[in-house]
């Protein structure tokens, strides 16, 4: 009985920061490839940090619902995010063991990745006649960038949480 | 549970579990994209996140509520007087109107035209365009409790803007001329040649096909709805034509056009409740769809 609850509170850390960050994706930012996914970012956060909290499903299930907001065919997002998700495992040892500086360039990679998967399913269903660098560049350069960022305030968060369970 | 080693540990990139999602979002996509099975789906996700969207589209409307509740007296007086001698003053304009509008139709007759059929319209405000690098599409504040149906045109003071293509409970999302695969027939108001204008990309300009190489266009030749599909009313100003290539490698000419209602800069645009007389297909139906309909058709 401690254990379940113990557990559910280890869980509101990712929940309300996911949820955040998905709303800081509503706002009507328009349509520029300046604009950074935010909740990719903190995915690939958590991910990384707890992936026995939150691993693929969740990252399937968050995408169906960027679907929805962005009224893209469900699924595109889904599976952009669960291969951002793959990669961030696949290279977790790398990830965890380098510095800041290295593991921003490793992100780098990652949502470089991601963004080009994001652009070839959309060129495959044919909604664009063809995969745009603007959008596949810019967007991965500015979630890099902000790697750093949002790794600084969401560990403090999470830092917060861990001090209350001990 | 609690013998296995801690997860950092034993755990490999988990290979089995990407393709299992994998092969699930792709069927999900086709669902959608192919079957359009997933409306049910859209409605209720919708329905959860609109009142959001909402909310967060206008943070200004909060601060606007709040001065208007501490107006004071006198300025309401004022503002009051204001929009009395200004009430006044459009009733007149309007009586004008009415006579104008009773001499119009009274030369029409004489000049025995068709009388142009006065659309109705409804205001509506531009709730937010999805963050989506591929689809030119917008939602809007009016849904089916409104009036408003699937393939009704929206437009704005200057010229026609797209065209509803999901229409929900209190919302409704519309696809800009700009989307790629949008259609709307037109004739050149100069000659009156017909042709079908064709949206690219948000990047490229719209595109005018099916017109002879030979034919007589110019650039700044403006292009009105033709109203022969019977999905939009006839004689509402489109596009200009901004650059004609007429080169040879092509098959035929190249005519590149701009849209004359500014897309992405309106807040307030108006939704034309005009019911399409035809059952013609939306725009957004893939060209895969329409082929096998008219393949079935066909057997």
């Amino acid at each position: 009985m401690a254990f379940s609850i113990f557990k559910l509170r280890s869980m509101t850390g990712p929940f309300f920061t996911l949820v955040g960050a998905f709303i800081l994706n509503m706002f009507p930012w328009g349509n520029s490839p300046w604009v950074p996914d935010f909740l990719l970012i903190t995915l690939a956060f958590w991910v990384l940090q707890a992936p026995d909290k939150i691993n693929l499903l969740s990252a399937f299930l968050l995408g169906l619902l960027m679907d929805i907001q962005t009224s893209q065919y469900l699924g595109v997002h889904a599976i952009v995010y669960v291969v951002a998700c793959f990669v961030i495992i696949y290279q977790q040892r790398r990830l965890l063991n380098s510095t800041l500086l290295g593991q921003t360039f490793v992100m780098l990679q990652v949502f470089f990745i991601t963004n080009f998967v994001l652009l070839l399913i959309v060129w495959v269903i044919g909604q664009s006649k063809e995969i745009s660098f603007a959008f596949l560049i810019i967007p991965s350069m500015i979630e890099a960038c902000l790697w750093p960022i949002f790794k600084k305030l969401l560990s403090n968060r999470a830092s917060f949480i861990n001090h209350h369970q001990t | 549970m609690f013998r296995s080693p801690p997860t950092l540990f034993n755990q490999g990139a988990p290979f089995l579990k990407l393709f299992f999602f994998l092969l699930l979002g792709s069927v999900i996509i086709f669902a959608d994209y192919k079957l359009h099975a997933t409306e049910k789906i859209r409605l209720v996700g919708n329905n959860l996140l609109f009142p959001m969207q909402q909310l967060l589209s206008q943070p200004g409307k909060l601060s606007d509520l709040s001065l208007d509740y501490f107006q004071t007296r006198s300025s309401l007086k004022q503002q009051l007087e204001e929009q009395s001698s200004q009430l006044d003053n459009l009733r007149l304009m309007a009586n004008q109107a009415e006579v104008l509008e009773s001499e119009n139709a009274h030369l029409r007759k004489l000049l025995s035209l068709q009388q142009k059929s006065n659309v109705k319209s409804l205001a509506a405000e531009v709730v937010f365009s999805p963050l989506s690098q591929s689809s030119q599409r917008i939602m809007i504040n009016r849904g089916s409790a409104d009036g408003v149906k699937s393939g009704m045109p929206i437009a704005s003071e200057a010229g026609i803007m797209g065209q509803i293509v999901r229409v929900f409970e209190n919302s409704s999302e519309a696809a800009l001329l700009e989307d790629r695969d949008f259609a709307i027939p037109v004739l050149v108001e100069r000659n009156g040649l017909r042709a079908v204008l064709f949206g690219v990309s948000r990047t490229e300009p719209l595109e005018l096909r099916y017109v002879n190489n030979l034919a007589d266009l110019d650039v700044g030749d403006h292009l009105i709805t033709s109203g022969i599909d019977g999905t939009y009313p006839a004689g509402i100003p489109v596009a200009i034509i901004s650059k004609i290539d007429r080169s040879s490698e092509n098959f035929g000419a190249t005519i590149a056009c701009k849209p004359i209602a500014k897309l992405h800069h309106h807040r307030y645009l108006s939704v034309l409740l005009y019911q399409p007389t035809t059952t013609a297909p939306s725009p957004t139906e893939s060209e895969v769809v329409k082929n096998r309909l008219r393949q079935k058709k066909g057997n």
